[in-house]
């Protein structure tokens, strides 16, 4: 970003004349309200965490198998966007850019639940928040996929995830993770090979 | 056999239903949006960007700290230099990008960008430092690397451990 200078102007109270102006913000592009929140709108930012916290949400939640961890996983994720706005570019999609912050909380959470000797839970309260009248099958298919998700690798797990659930590119994936190509293509392909045969092996049980 | 490149475009029901299963939007609860707001009005702390990258490598870094106007190697944090000249260095041969990031560049990436030296897998810059204490790290292939023979800076805020270098005023001024 071209303004370093302007976050001081938010945090300091010192709100600028654009934030003065009540600009409806809905239209905007993620990279406007960036803007926006270094000018001093804190309702810009309001706006990202409107429109990013769902997807950060259930990337947690599929990542670490359990809704608590996400949440705070995604409110540590977004404290750190709103202190590191400055250093976004732009050429970036935001939402790329918040999952790079993301998986690293993941990853960190990981590593701490492992030494807390803990294991991935199936995650039974979003099975319960479903918005789905499920049936009885349904809720079998998801607590079979939870139980199959867990199953995977965290590598395969998280690159299984940005790819098919969070549909990123490629691009993107390598660029948040750090993951060449042909290895990131490898997790993606291993992690569906295996979820399909430990789904199929749950329908068949 | 199978192909590493090959991307898994053709999927199973089983899996297509599955996938969709994941795609469903899980609920944002107004508490929780509400303490995560509550919490945004935080002092401004521009100093780390390090978020934007992902760990990679395993390139091991010892690094020394150089006061250049007096000439010698330093392998202790602090250095005397009149004119603040200080030469950062660090080893790491497999390495194929090494930046110098820290409160005096705003920890931006790009900012200081260090070459490699003449054997080849030692990567150096020098920069002008004003006196007093710095805090810094080695971006090397966007993995942050702490200096070996520097003291560990305390307040890692952003769960990053950092280095300190203190520059010292020469004849004490």
């Amino acid at each position: 970003m071209s303004s370093l200078a302007r976050p001081t102007q938010i945090f300091a109270g010192r709100v600028t004349a654009a934030a003065d102006v009540e600009v409806p913000l809905v239209g905007m592009t993620d990279g406007a309200l960036v803007k926006r929140t270094l000018d001093g709108d804190a309702r810009a930012f309001t706006e990202l965490v409107d429109r990013h916290a769902a997807a950060c949400l259930r990337f947690g939640a599929r990542m670490l198998g359990d809704r608590s961890d996400a949440e705070d996983v995604t409110q540590e994720t977004f404290l750190r966007a709103f202190k590191a706005l400055e250093s976004y570019d732009e050429r970036l999609p935001f939402r790329t850019w918040l999952f790079s912050i993301l998986i690293n909380r993941c990853r960190t959470a990981m590593t701490q639940r492992m030494r807390r000797e803990r294991r991935v839970v199936v995650d039974n309260e979003v099975l319960e928040r479903s918005t789905v009248e499920a049936t009885q099958d349904a809720v079998e298919l998801r607590e079979e996929l939870a139980k199959a998700i867990a199953a995977l690798s965290a590598d395969q797990r998280e690159a299984f995830l940005l790819r098919h659930v969070e549909e990123l590119s490629y691009e993107e994936i390598m660029s948040v993770t750090g993951v060449g190509m042909s290895a990131l293509k490898m997790r993606v392909k291993r992690a569906c090979e295996r979820l399909q045969q430990l789904l199929v092996e749950g329908v068949r049980r | 056999m199978t192909r590493p490149d090959s991307d898994v475009d053709e999927r199973a029901p089983v899996l297509e239903q599955a996938i969709a299963e994941m795609r469903e939007g899980v609920s944002v609860r107004d508490e929780w949006r509400a303490q995560l707001l509550s919490k945004l009005p935080t002092p401004p702390r521009r100093r780390r960007t390090i978020a934007l990258w992902a760990p990679v490598g395993l390139a091991a870094a010892i690094c020394l700290a150089v006061g250049m106007k007096v000439g010698k190697t330093r392998s202790e944090s602090s250095v005397e230099s009149a004119a603040s000249r200080v030469r950062f260095s660090i080893r790491a041969p497999l390495a194929a990008r090494v930046s110098l990031v820290g409160d005096f560049d705003r920890w931006d990436p790009a900012a200081v960008p260090m070459r490699r030296d003449g054997d080849g897998e030692t990567w150096i810059v020098d920069v002008h430092l004003p006196p007093g204490r710095h805090v810094f790290a080695y971006a090397v292939d966007g993995d942050l690397k702490t200096d070996p023979y520097a003291a560990r800076a305390v307040e890692d805020d952003f769960g990053v451990p950092s280095s300190v270098i203190v520059v010292a005023r020469v004849g004490g001024r």
